[in-house]
């Protein structure tokens, strides 16, 4: 086999390998964080009635899944009872209906398991509905509890709605009234009906959410309301009513209680549309409703995720925070080896040493890039001048870069000083200077100017600083670091390209330059 | 002066308006990009352990001797610190000789000693070399300063070469030298390298050297480059550097041709420099030859190496390749039209 298709072999193996490694872990992380983040929650009815005339049936709304709020479980247990689940055709209910011959007191009991996924929160709650012509006047037309006749309906409604107003724009004013222009109001006192609470201006929770539903509806807006609960850990929870009106064909949910408008929070899950009660019965007597809502605790294996076990050496976010800045910069050397790689051989250009600008960007990064320039700028003018004052001793290699070493480190620590004399505050962290490289730099470049010219020493220090500025753009976005360490297996990704720059046998950009006379 | 002379030079030869070539331009006249020369040719065909071969001077001339190849007379070889301030006696009264590292590249760290008063030495250009700084440059060369990798490195002291004079005309200061280019034992294409004032006598092209190229069959200079721009007379001297019969080509051709072999590199640049007593010696080996030479020719040397590609292994080896040289050189452009 070819060198060539041995290459693009073992790159795409990388690639695979890559691949493989990364979904492996995004999954296993996101199903591990949604295990942690997801609820679950026990819903529990007990209802209890009493009947004595044998036609006589009792509803009991069950709850829907929704996209943020999954019922896993459902049990449902009626004794001596004949029970049927329907779906209301127009709300899309689901109902369990309950009746028998028998007279006596009866007992429902249910018991839901509900997930609730936070992840889904950017979701549409709603769905996209037509509402037919029947269904729209259904919605717009005068109930019991719901009547839109009634004057001061009207009256408020001439005094907030305008024909010149949105639909959107409407709801809005209305809801605005109905959540805060209406005083809290006692039950007792009546403010459970409409036409007392605009009368006072108080109102009842199950108040407001009438109102909002009959100024609606009276101003040609299709409203329903909505009975659910609020999951949260409850002994004995109130189901709580809000509102939904059509608007732009969704059933946009509004609460004028707890002031909640387009969207209501994950954990509200509703029971029942277009009602307020979630058991009725026509006949049925001393019908009493229990509700409980419990937190069920998650799965042990979720809870013992940080159970010590060998797979976890290939998880870096498990090591302590101070070691996370330095695995995610040595997790970013090779990013830095690899725009070296593209800029020496796709563009062309050259620099003094191969990783001398990939350490030099990296001993910027947790550094004020302003003060390590100039420290840097500094460091390499003194450590020439230096190197220059030397060249007449006539001292062997390694002594003579010492002396470079020693008055380069000098040079630094007494300016680290000056600068924190200057200015005390400003956390000189450009000690970091990759010491030795600079020695390294400063010899060569000396070297590199006395044998090639000054010229092409310069040449290369310009393609050294503008390599390591932009090993230092993409070094220094961070996010890139903290991905290397979760992911580190993306680097698989790099050592391919590697190889496919390595097997990159195309012209550099220098070249289209450097050839261009062959073209005349 | 000699700047104004060269920028003369420079917008008389280059009048062209264009900033860069598109690939595929370069593509269809069989340009070599460096990319294309390491990956296709040196990693193919020069097997990393014979590099030392190439690398190091000392073992190239070994190399050159035992098959008969000329090459400047070694006087001695220095390999420890404690030997340098034996030099002077080791060099006795010689007043010219060449001092190189011997694992140096693109002529890094050669002293050429022309004259000598007492310890006092003096460059081909007049400078003097004091020993002190000789000494030096001894101790520098020893502690691997030159050397390719940086680790220590030896000193060869050898004959100074003084060049033929037929190549005086075209060279300004200092000895111009031939290089070779070989692909699979046979020569593909070949240039002379001339010093300048430029370039500090030294015949390197990227100091700013001229470059001419050589027919393959008849020893004569075409073409010409400098600094990458295609010229025709020299920047110093404003002669033509075209249209010069090199002495002792044959020579040339056949010692590249033994020395390849002997290499077993499949990619190899071989420099000589014409001697005016003995004729052609090899200064070295080069196993990543430079792509100026395209320049030099105006032409791309990936046809031509295709070509020997294409030949059969008889061809390509023993008495065979002067035919193949002849072939080389007698195609017209259209051949090697990609």
């Amino acid at each position: 086999m070819s060198a060539r298709v041995l290459s693009q072999l073992v790159a795409l193996g990388f690639i695979l390998l890559g691949l493989i490694a990364f979904s492996m872990r995004y999954y296993s992380r996101t199903e591990a964080r949604i295990a942690l983040q997801d609820s679950l929650w026990r819903l529990t009815y007990d209802i209890g009635f009493d009947l004595g005339d044998p036609e006589t049936e009792v509803t009991v709304s069950l709850p829907t899944s929704t996209s943020a709020a999954e019922v896993e479980v459902e049990e449902l247990s009626y004794t001596n009872l004949r029970g049927e689940i329907r779906e209301t055709p127009l709300s899309k209910n689901r109902e369990l209906v309950v009746n028998t011959n028998i007279a006596g007191p009866f007992n429902v009991k249910a018991e839901f398991d509900i997930r609730l996924r936070p992840r889904h929160s950017w979701d549409e709650q709603n769905t996209f509905e037509t509402l037919s012509a029947s269904g729209r006047t259904r919605f717009l037309r005068s109930d019991e509890t719901i009547v839109t006749t009634a004057p001061n309906v009207q009256e408020v409604v001439q005094t907030i709605s305008r024909d010149d107003l949105t639909d959107g724009e409407r709801i809005q004013r209305l809801f605005d009234f109905c959540s805060q222009e209406l005083k809290p109001g006692l039950a007792s006192d009546g403010y459970d009906n409409v036409a007392t609470a605009l009368a006072n201006h108080r109102a009842t929770s199950l108040g407001r959410a009438r109102a909002l539903v009959t100024l609606c509806r009276a101003d040609k807006i299709p409203a329903r309301l909505v009975v659910g609960f609020e999951l949260r850990q409850a002994e004995n929870p109130r189901p709580h009513v809000w509102v939904e009106a059509f608007h732009g064909n969704l059933w946009v949910p509004f609460d004028p209680t707890y002031g909640y408008a387009r969207h209501m929070p994950d954990n509200f899950i509703p029971i029942r549309r277009d009602g307020e009660v979630i058991v009725r019965s026509a006949t049925a007597k001393d019908l009493t409703q229990k509700y409980s809502i419990m937190r069920l605790a998650p799965p042990e294996k979720v809870l013992q995720a940080e159970m010590r076990r060998p797979s976890q050496v290939f998880d870096l976010t498990r090591l302590p925070v101070e070691m996370h800045q330095v695995m995610s910069l040595m997790l970013l050397l090779p990013l830095g080896a690899l725009i070296t790689a593209i800029f020496r051989n796709i563009i062309g250009i050259r620099t003094l040493g191969t990783f001398a600008p990939a350490l030099l960007a990296m001993s910027f990064i947790y550094a004020a890039w302003g003060t390590g320039l100039v420290i840097l700028i500094s460091v390499l003018m003194a450590g020439y001048v230096g190197r220059s004052l030397l060249d007449p001793l006539h001292l062997l290699m390694v002594p003579r870069s010492s002396i470079v070493l020693t008055i380069i480190i000098l040079f630094v620590v007494f300016g680290v000083s000056v600068i924190d004399y200057m200015a005390p505050a400003s956390g000189v962290r450009a000690v970091l200077l990759p010491l030795v490289i600079l020695t390294i730099l400063i010899e060569r470049f000396f070297v590199t100017s006395e044998e090639d010219g000054a010229t092409f020493a310069v040449q290369l220090v310009v393609g050294t600083f503008v390599v390591a500025a932009f090993c230092y753009l993409i070094l220094s976005w961070e996010e890139i670091g903290q991905i290397l360490l979760i992911y580190p297996e993306l680097h698989f990704f790099t050592i391919a390209a590697f190889i496919w720059i390595g097997r990159y046998s195309g012209y550099r950009l220098v070249e289209l330059w450097r050839f261009r006379d062959m073209v005349k | 002066m000699a700047v104004s002379q060269n920028r003369k030079t420079f917008t008389m030869e280059n009048d062209s308006k264009r900033f860069w070539a598109w690939p595929e331009e370069l593509h269809r006249r069989g340009i070599l990009g460096i990319n294309q020369r390491n990956v296709d040719f040196i990693l193919e065909h020069n097997p990393r352990g014979f590099y030392p071969r190439v690398d190091n001077k000392l073992k190239t001339k070994e190399i050159c001797q035992e098959h008969g190849i000329q090459v400047p007379e070694t006087y001695f070889v220095m390999t420890e610190h404690s030997q340098c301030p034996r030099f002077l006696e080791m060099i006795g009264n010689r007043t010219e000789f060449v001092v190189k590292p011997a694992t140096g590249a693109a002529g890094r760290g050669i002293v050429v000693v022309a004259g000598r008063l007492g310890n006092n030495f003096f460059s081909t250009s007049g400078r003097l070399i004091e020993w002190t700084d000789l000494r030096h440059h001894l101790s520098t060369i020893l502690s691997g300063l030159y050397s390719l990798g940086g680790q220590l490195d030896q000193i060869i002291v050898e004959r100074r070469i003084v060049s033929h004079p037929m190549l005086k005309s075209i060279a300004v200061e200092g000895t111009p030298d031939i290089r070779v280019i070989l692909y699979r034992g046979v020569p593909a294409m070949a240039m002379i390298r001339l010093p300048t004032r430029a370039s500090g006598g030294r015949a390197n092209l990227h100091q700013g050297a001229v470059a001419a190229a050589i027919e393959l069959n008849t020893g004569r200079t075409f073409g010409g480059v400098c600094r990458d721009r295609a010229i025709t007379l020299h920047p110093d001297t404003q002669h033509p550097i075209a249209g010069v019969e090199l002495p002792f080509w044959h020579e040339v051709l056949e010692g590249s041709m033994k020395l390849s072999d002997a290499l077993e590199m499949g990619y190899v640049g071989i420099d000589f420099v014409i001697d005016a007593d003995t004729g052609p010696v090899v200064l070295e080996a080069n196993a990543r030859p430079g792509l100026a030479i395209q320049l030099a020719h105006r032409q791309g040397i990936v046809p031509r190496l295709k070509y020997i590609d294409s030949l059969t292994d008889l061809q390509r080896s023993g008495e065979h390749r002067w035919d193949v040289i002849e072939s080389i050189a007698t195609k017209s452009n259209d051949f090697w039209r990609v």
